[in-house]
């Protein structure tokens, strides 16, 4: 079956995994501007990364016949620097016209601290000026359910943001309820130990329906496994759910949400193949 | 989405990972509670909250795992962003 992984930091895997994906079916993902592992030290730091998100991922990924798209922002991680939190926001539209950038994200909250409070609404400030797409980020663990409820009430204060515009990810069986009855979209993260398990994303679909939701599996430079989503799939399918109603969660949903962006060009998987490329070395 | 197999089918499924699922969770209380020290390990409140949790686990309901969720959440104060709440500086939104 075709997917789409709708959440996944491709630039902290190596070229095996879009290799890996796209043998068990991926033909898209997107990719948000996330932490590093380190605060950086400049905006000239972001420049490259953006540059890196917005150029080489593609290629890089088109190399193994997936397709790429990236959203841009500083992650909340770093909005306690406000000054540059600030110059990389000013920086970002310089991003906002190259092909394949989705819109701003992940932007949220963190520790649910003033300062990222300040820095998420300047986020949707441009969000709204430039009518760009939201992906958002939801902290972990305990903060999870004050800081999805902060975020949504943020988002609630600008009476311009539309929730079908917004996609809130990392929801869980306490903050999907939260999300999906203001009309967000929503997320589920499929994470060892501290987010979403298959099985428990699979339940959360059964209880409160497949219309607005997809999984992603977040892959990152942490442990994560960029192959999540097949796993789901399997999951569903043990449960006797039909191909097609699988496919709409992790196929016809990014999709139809993605497509509320202009720079959302997506060439059907069949005809993409025909035309990809091969690939180089990178040593 | 709604469920296509019966009670009786998703408990065939399930049986192992949760027979699997309670194991581990008594060995590793066995483990805690044969460790030097581990009477001040019952005072922490992470004891105390997976206690609760068990507690959840063993009443009725269709949303346990929603319940355990809420469970180790942090407070939240509705209303922290309105122009006549009173802000704690460094934690809005806190349960104050």
């Amino acid at each position: 079956m075709y997917f789409f992984d709708p959440h996944v930091h491709m630039i902290s895997r190596v070229t095996d995994d879009y290799e890996r994906m796209a043998r068990m079916g991926c033909v898209g993902v997107s990719e948000p501007a996330f932490w590093a592992g380190f605060d950086r030290g400049s905006v000239d730091g972001f420049r490259d990364y953006f540059r890196q998100l917005t150029e080489f991922e593609p290629t890089r990924a088109d190399w193994s016949g997936v397709q790429h798209y990236a959203w841009l922002c500083i992650n909340a991680k770093e909005a306690e620097n406000v000054e540059l939190s600030r110059e990389v926001i000013a920086m970002i539209p310089e991003f906002l016209d190259k092909p394949g950038v989705l819109g701003i994200g992940e932007i949220g909250l963190n520790k649910n601290t003033p300062n990222e409070c300040t820095i998420f609404r300047e986020h949707v400030e441009l969000a709204m000026r430039t009518n760009e797409l939201i992906l958002i980020h939801t902290p972990h663990l305990d903060d999870k359910l004050k800081g999805t409820s902060m975020i949504i009430d943020m988002l609630l204060e600008d009476h311009r943001v539309d929730p079908g515009r917004v996609l809130i990810d990392h929801v869980e069986e306490h903050t999907v309820g939260l999300a999906r009855e203001e009309g967000f979209w929503c997320a589920m993260t499929l994470y060892p130990v501290t987010k979403c398990t298959p099985s428990r994303a699979a339940d959360i679909i059964e209880m409160y329906g497949d219309d607005r939701i997809m999984v992603n599996s977040a892959g990152d430079w942490g442990p994560s496994n960029p192959t999540a989503v097949p796993d789901f799939i399997m999951e569903l399918r043990r449960r006797g759910q039909s191909e097609s109603k699988i496919k709409k969660i992790v196929y016809d949903n990014p999709i139809e949400f993605f497509s509320g962006s202009e720079r959302f060009e997506f060439t059907p998987p069949d005809v993409f193949r025909e035309n990809a490329p091969t690939g180089v070395d990178a040593g | 989405m709604e469920s296509v197999q019966n009670a009786t089918e998703v408990f065939d499924q399930v049986y192992l990972d949760i027979r699997a699922g309670l194991l581990v969770l008594a060995a590793s209380l066995d483990r805690i509670d044969r460790s030097e020290g581990a009477e001040a390990v019952g005072d922490d409140v992470r004891r105390e909250r997976i206690q609760q949790g068990l507690e959840i686990l063993s009443g009725p309901g269709l949303n346990r795992a929603e319940q355990i969720q809420v469970l180790f959440s942090d407070p939240y104060r509705s209303g922290w962003n309105t122009a006549d709440a009173t802000e704690t500086s460094d934690s809005p939104g806190d349960d104050a």
